[in-house]
């Protein structure tokens, strides 16, 4: 009990901005990876060739590598961020990867003639996308975003590498300082099932709905 | 009566890498009239609508709308018309009804008036339910399709081609997905539409509809134009001996549908 106490005052700071990061990192993540799908499901070479360069290059890149690039190599160009934003923007660059497949998935779920029948209409390309494909892929987007957000609460323990004051960061200084692991081990991990485990129920609990309601 | 020429194409091909689609096509329409095309499955049928809606570019030929060419494929690799606006009058109904299914009857409807005419949701909302009225589902506008019959869902649709207030509907097959009792609701809306005058460009196997209801009759195969002329010739005198068997008219078919009807009865 009394290590547990002794440990609180070093990680639950952390929390917050653990937090912090993830939901930042989840907006970028969310935002330019339909930014990557959309441009990838335009057919136009001109559009579509950087945004599946991007995808590739990033894809084989380790998250912590992109993290490294964002906060060192922007500041080598002048563009100086502190940790929290270049965690923030480094793991949605690395995550919007994935995300733009989880839409390019749903996009593909949307039978083709329905954007035939927008076009028809008269709504232009992006109009399409608007009101008629992005709608009908949600249901199927949600889910796998909302386990991309859980996998991101745990690569954001990556950030302390740049020295982002998240969980692991509060952790690492306790160990330093007390010379105890093995506690702070077990406290962070405690943290991470309490937050983790509902979310990802809920999130098999929607896939299993939005099945059901795909099914009819 | 008719009027001046909406739409018209000229020596239109079409070809999907080596496989060519449609040769030498011509085709006008004008102001008032229904043309029905008539011919086998992949004759070109569908591919020439879509031509005619520029969902696919033309291989070569040129393309006129109210007599102004739009497009000189293969010279222009673009029509040389703002596309979006080009088809807000050329609207089209599909096959497989193609409504939207996040979206209820009424805001199917409503849509394009929204976002392509820039009527204001009040003023788009009322020509919804105005349109779903004159399709007899007044009481579906707030239904998702999904809950809607295919009958009633094509009738959606065609109540979306005309809220944009086109200058011509094209029709892709609008019965064929449909089972037999559906067939006859869609029709007569139609029918009704090419009493009222709309312009109207029919794909269809449906040949009652196409002796009742067309002025003018196309028959197409592979990818050609057979022959063309008004409906009552065409029913009752064709040139070409493949027209026959495309309008049912061969004594073959005849005998078929005799003893189709002897079985029956």
């Amino acid at each position: 009990m009394d290590a547990v106490q002794s440990i609180l005052p070093y990680i639950l700071p952390g929390v917050l901005v653990t937090l912090e990061i993830s939901v930042g990192a989840w907006v970028v993540s969310a935002a330019l990876g339909l930014v990557l799908a959309v441009m990838r499901d335009t057919r136009k070479p001109l559009i579509t060739l950087p945004a599946s360069i991007s995808v590739e290059v990033v894809r084989a890149v380790p998250q912590l590598v992109v993290l490294y690039i964002v906060f060192f190599g922007l500041g080598t160009l002048g563009i100086n961020l502190d940790s929290l934003t270049a965690a923030i923007v480094g793991l949605g660059i690395s995550d919007a990867v994935f995300t733009a497949e989880y839409y390019r998935a749903g996009f593909l779920t949307v039978a083709p003639k329905q954007r035939d029948a927008g076009l028809s209409l008269g709504l232009k390309p992006l109009q399409v996308a608007r009101y008629v494909i992005i709608p009908q892929t949600i249901p199927f987007v949600v889910p796998p975003l909302l386990n991309s957000f859980v996998g991101l609460m745990k690569s954001a323990t990556l950030a302390s590498a740049v020295g982002a004051p998240e969980i692991l960061y509060g952790g690492r200084n306790y160990m330093e300082t007390t010379g105890h692991v093995a506690p702070a081990a077990v406290a962070i991990m405690g943290l991470y099932i309490i937050a983790t485990v509902p979310l990802t129920r809920a999130v098999r609990s929607l896939e299993k709905r939005v099945q059901m309601r795909t099914r009819v | 009566m008719t009027g001046e020429e909406v739409l018209a194409v000229k020596g239109l091909h079409k070809s999907f890498g080596a496989t060519s689609v449609l040769e030498d096509i011509d085709f006008s329409i004008r102001r008032g009239e229904t043309v029905c095309i008539v011919g086998p499955s992949g004759s070109g049928k569908t591919t020439l609508l879509r031509c005619l809606n520029l969902l696919v570019q033309p291989t070569r030929g040129q393309m006129y709308f109210h007599g102004d060419l739009i497009g000189d494929w293969p010279s222009s690799a673009k029509p040389r018309i703002n596309l979006t606006k080009y088809r807000s009058h050329v609207s089209m109904v599909f096959q497989q009804f193609e409504l939207f299914p996040h979206l209820t009857a009424s805001d199917n409807v409503s849509l394009g008036p929204r976002r392509v005419l820039r009527l204001t949701k009040k003023q788009a909302d009322e020509r919804a339910l105005m349109l779903l009225d004159r399709v007899g589902l007044k009481p579906f506008a707030s239904a998702r399709p999904r809950t809607l019959s295919g009958g009633q869902q094509q009738r959606v649709a065609i109540a979306r081609a005309l809220a944009m207030s086109p200058d011509v509907i094209l029709f892709d097959e609008p019965t064929s997905a449909l089972d037999w009792e559906m067939v006859g609701e869609v029709l007569d809306i139609m029918a009704d539409l090419a009493l009222q005058g709309m312009t109207m460009v029919v794909v269809t196997h449906e040949l009652d509809f196409a002796r009742d209801c067309a002025d003018r009759v196309i028959t197409m195969d592979r990818g050609r134009v057979l022959e063309e002329g008004r409906t009552a010739t065409m029913f009752e005198s064709p040139t070409e001996p493949r027209t026959r068997e495309i309008l049912g008219l061969s004594k073959a078919q005849s005998r078929g549908r005799k003893r189709d009807q002897r079985n029956i009865s």
